[in-house]
């Protein structure tokens, strides 16, 4: 009891180098964009970067160990600023204090960068859209289950899915109008049907 | 058995999906509207679209609920090879036993990821069995 949390050395510096790739980062996008870093690389490495513990969450996935880090005053502060945002319903901004030690290879650098231009700008909300979409099998939200950390997950990613799922959620799939026939279809109106 | 097949209008034809067709060469493309037909087939007449075994084989296809609130159905996943999936909803309209197919999805490695994967097939399992 008492100890703080502490994050693996190679968290951090994918915390800190999203951090100086986005200038600040919401708790949120802090807990879940390691997440993507982890899927991306499993699929272009092989290999993880991170050893955290990213489990299906409420409101998605969340690297657990991040989470109960970013407090002010505990964990990760030697590296960050973690300031409580006023007037913000206990929003926390992170931003990077003093670089941590040099641990990541350049292409696990370069994968930490592209998650960050490609997925960075997401809101708490959209990361957990897409995070859950990534985990179709998950049924039970809400609990500290592990997250998919595989190819079925990177292609969910990659096509954002949760982009698809936002869009029938706005759609009535009962209603007939919007409804196309493709039964005994041809490829031309397989095509036509698709816009391509 | 003869299922109808139908397409939801709103979701299925998708500027995400078209930028990614249009980067597969004609040759690619001709090939995966025939996989997408032979599963359209296959889809009106199989007994079922999510546990009909050899479907499930052939498409690796697997049953979800709750991701989406639907008023009915479940959403089902249908590989093509390894990079494109289908999504559709079944039962289409509940009591029925058309299907409606959702969307489809091509995935393509990034171009700023293309070059890391290469530097690194050696490691890496070869995902697309080629």
């Amino acid at each position: 009891m008492g100890n703080q949390p502490t994050l693996d050395p190679k968290l951090t510096a994918v915390l800190a180098r999203l951090c100086k790739r986005r200038g600040t980062l919401t708790k949120t996008q802090a807990a879940k964009l390691p997440y993507l870093v982890d899927v991306v690389a499993q699929h272009v490495l092989g290999r993880r970067i991170t050893a955290a513990s990213h489990q299906n969450w409420r409101w998605g996935v969340v690297a657990a160990e991040v989470w109960h880090s970013v407090k002010p005053g505990t964990g990760i502060q030697p590296f960050f600023s973690i300031v409580e945002m006023p007037y913000s319903e206990g929003s926390v901004q992170i931003s990077l204090l003093k670089e941590p030690a040099k641990v990541l290879e350049p292409e696990e650098a370069e994968i930490v960068d592209f998650v960050a231009d490609e997925f960075g700008a997401l809101d708490y909300g959209k990361l957990g859209k897409l995070t859950k979409a990534m985990n179709l099998e998950v049924t039970d939200w809400g609990s500290n289950t592990p997250a998919k950390i595989d190819e079925d997950a990177y292609i969910r990613l990659m096509g954002r899915w949760d982009t698809i799922f936002s869009r029938l959620e706005l759609c009535n799939t009962e209603d007939e109008s919007n409804w196309q026939e493709l039964t005994g279809a041809s490829v031309e109106e397989l095509r036509k049907s698709l816009g391509v | 058995m003869s299922r109808r097949i139908f397409s939801c209008s709103a979701t299925w034809k998708d500027r995400k999906f078209q930028k990614d067709f249009a980067g597969l060469s004609p040759q690619a493309q001709e090939e995966f509207l025939r996989e997408l037909l032979a599963l359209n087939a296959w889809l009106e007449k199989t007994p079922h679209p999510a546990t009909d075994p050899q479907l499930r084989q052939a498409y690796r296809a697997k049953s979800y609920k709750g991701v989406v609130v639907l008023r009915s159905g479940n959403l089902i996943e249908y590989s093509l090879g390894n990079l494109a999936r289908v999504i559709a909803k079944y039962p289409a309209r509940e009591g029925s036993g058309d299907i409606l197919l959702i969307a489809v999805t091509l995935s393509h490695d990034h171009e700023r990821l293309k070059r890391l994967i290469k530097s690194n097939r050696s490691e890496i399992d070869d995902w697309d069995g080629e």
